[in-house]
């Protein structure tokens, strides 16, 4: 008897529901607010028969229930256009689980929402390009120990990159960044442009970040590398010019600096590797550092290349006219220290029209720094002390010319000594070829440029004891005597000789 | 009134510039001082016969102890005689032998390049 009550009241809710039903579908554009209302309070009948647990449910209704609710749900457009729901759910109050009082209008949705998943798939590009920014300026600031600047450069990228990315990306970071979105009142038809936006804003931060690389690694690195080097911090030194070079490795003064200290720590080989690097970025003087370099580890054939070429513009003018010049020779000519290297493009174009008279100023302007001095005469004494003369010659040949320019260029007393050594060499191989008389010209020369030339008097005095004149030999020894000295190998040797000489005519008097 | 207030103000500026190692221009005997080389070595002990010749002096003349000695000074020592000078730089003595054969200052006391 309770059952068939029971079943009865929940047949007897459907029914209506199904009648409230029926009538919306039949009522079309004349439905009103009273059969909205029958058909949702008729809704909420079932669903407490539904709920009822003292009997079971007969399936054939439970079956019809679901039939119904899905006729109602294509009703909800036309109920919405009756009826605004939401007012009733204010009055009525009903659970969550009562759905059909919430049934949300379908409204069209702005034409730009056809368009969110292109947005979206912006976002993922730019948030890509984001992360291959991060990576990049990651491992630039992540070489060694990165200090204050270093920890910022990784952590302020990477935290944005992986906000955006999870907020684009991952469920809970969507809901992160809608919560965001709707605090700030961004209409939700906007949110996908709002997010690509906030990704693109991102990515321009980052290659804000990244092109003021070069300036952080400029302004700040390089600085702090010199002022460590000129502290003697090599070191911390080394450290801060290297980070620099990850910031940006196109600047050669960098790697010629990292040669300078690599130097000042004896080691050559690093030196010689960064020079390198910096003399292909056209740092020209690298080339003279490379050559001395070489030079200290007596490797006289590399020190010989690199001297060539960082002579080369120098035998340039000694060899050629501004009428014979191949198209080589002036971008060799170019090079010349004297020409502002600042104007390359116009300085070819200048070496290309010089005419005669200006190409003989050039010549007699051009001299040789005191390193290039000092490795083409280290490398001249080399090969005479080898007995290679025509090598010593060759660099004479370069050297005696350009070190007359010097003394013409500076003051008389700025010590003449660049070309009298090289005169002394000249008269020197002349002496071991036994070609005295040959051999005074060039060593009276150099004495006449620098009277305190040890080596000058000392090889002069030899050249007059083999001509046999013996006052001018005693001379030439005490003058060789007085400015001598026993801690060079030959000056050594030839005090010796002076002593004997001078000893032997003493007795001979 | 200005007069009385400029005075003292720079008799002060000169006090200052004095103390604060600001001088006048050097006289000829300091500009002189200036241009004088350091000495290689003194002369420390002579006996007998010791003679030098300056740098660009033409004649030997008698050394004395305490003298000092600059580049491109000779010195000789007769036979029976006995001369020792010590090098400014790393006061190294250096007996001169007495066989009136010249020695040059330079040969043991100027140091090494």
């Amino acid at each position: 008897m309770n059952q068939t009550k029971t079943a009865s009241r929940l047949e007897r809710a459907v029914d209506r529901y199904e009648k409230a039903i029926a009538a919306i579908e039949m009522a079309g554009k004349d439905l009103s607010v009273e059969l909205v209302l029958d058909v949702l309070t008729a809704r909420n009948a079932v669903q407490a028969a539904l709920e009822d647990k003292s009997q079971p449910n007969p399936g054939r209704l439970i079956r019809a229930v679901k039939e119904l609710d899905a006729r109602l749900k294509t009703q909800t457009s036309y109920i919405n256009q009756v009826t605004k729901l939401t007012e009733w759910q204010a009055i009525l109050n009903p659970p969550q689980k009562e759905w059909w009082w919430l049934l949300d209008p379908i409204t069209p949705k702005p034409w730009r929402d056809r368009f969110d998943w292109l947005w979206r798939a912006f976002s993922l590009v730019l948030l890509t390009a984001s992360l291959a920014f991060v990576a990049d300026i990651s491992t630039r600031f992540l070489t060694g120990r990165p200090d204050i600047w270093g920890v910022f450069g990784v952590i302020a990228p990477t935290v944005l990159t992986l906000l955006a990315g999870q907020g684009a990306l991952t469920q809970n970071g969507r809901e992160g960044i809608e919560y965001v979105l709707t605090s700030f009142k961004v209409d939700k038809s906007l949110w996908d442009e709002f997010i690509c936006l906030l990704a693109g804003l991102l990515l321009g931060i980052l290659i804000l970040f990244w092109f003021s690389l070069p300036l952080i690694a400029d302004k700040h690195y390089i600085k702090l590398g010199n002022e460590a080097y000129d502290a003697g911090l090599f070191i911390l030194a080394e450290k801060n010019y290297n980070r620099a070079l990850k910031l940006n490795p196109e600047n050669t003064e960098v790697y010629y600096k990292l040669g300078g200290l690599y130097q000042e720590l004896a080691d050559y080989n690093k030196a010689i590797e960064n020079y390198k690097i910096a003399w292909k970025g056209n740092k020209i003087e690298a080339a003279d550092e490379i050559a001395s370099l070489y030079l200290k580890q007596k490797k006289y054939d590399r020190a010989d290349e690199w001297l060539k070429i960082v002579l080369e513009p120098l035998k340039i003018l000694l060899d050629r006219t501004p009428y014979n010049m191949s198209k080589r020779d002036i971008k060799i000519l170019s090079k010349l220290d004297s020409l502002n290297p600042k104007k390359d493009g116009r300085i070819k174009k200048f070496v290309a029209a010089l005419n005669e008279k200006q190409f003989k100023v050039l010549k007699k302007q051009a001299t040789l720094s005191d390193k290039q001095f000092d490795v083409l005469r280290e490398l001249a004494y080399v090969y005479l002390k080898k007995k290679q003369y025509s090598d010593t010659e060759r660099w004479l040949y370069i050297g005696l010319p350009y070190t007359k320019n010097d003394n013409n260029n500076k003051q008389e007393n700025d010590n003449n000594n660049k070309q009298a050594t090289m005169l002394a060499y000249q008269g020197w191989i002349q002496l071991d070829q036994e070609r005295y008389l040959e051999a005074e010209t060039p060593l009276l020369q150099a004495i006449s440029l620098n009277n305190k030339l040890a080596s000058a008097h000392c090889l002069l005095a030899q050249v007059f004891e083999k001509q046999n004149k013996q006052n001018d030999a005693k001379n030439s020894w005490e003058q060789c005597l007085q400015y001598a000295s026993l801690y060079d190998q030959d000056e050594n040797h030839w005090i010796g000789l002076a002593t004997k000489s001078l000893k032997s005519k003493g007795k001979a008097q | 009134m200005k007069l009385a207030v400029s005075i003292p103000i720079t008799v002060t500026l000169m006090i200052a510039a004095i103390q604060s190692g600001v001088v006048f221009a050097p006289t000829r005997v300091q500009a002189q001082q200036q241009v004088q080389p350091a000495p290689l070595a003194q002369l420390i002990e002579t006996m007998g016969v010791v003679e030098m010749k300056r740098e660009n002096g033409s004649n030997y003349q008698t050394a004395k102890v305490g003298e000092n000695l600059y580049l491109g000074d000779l010195v000789r020592v007769a036979k029976g005689g006995r001369a020792v000078v010590r090098c400014t730089t790393n006061s190294r003595t250096w007996t001169i032998p007495d066989d009136k054969v010249p020695r040059g200052v330079a040969n043991v006391c100027s140091p090494p390049s």
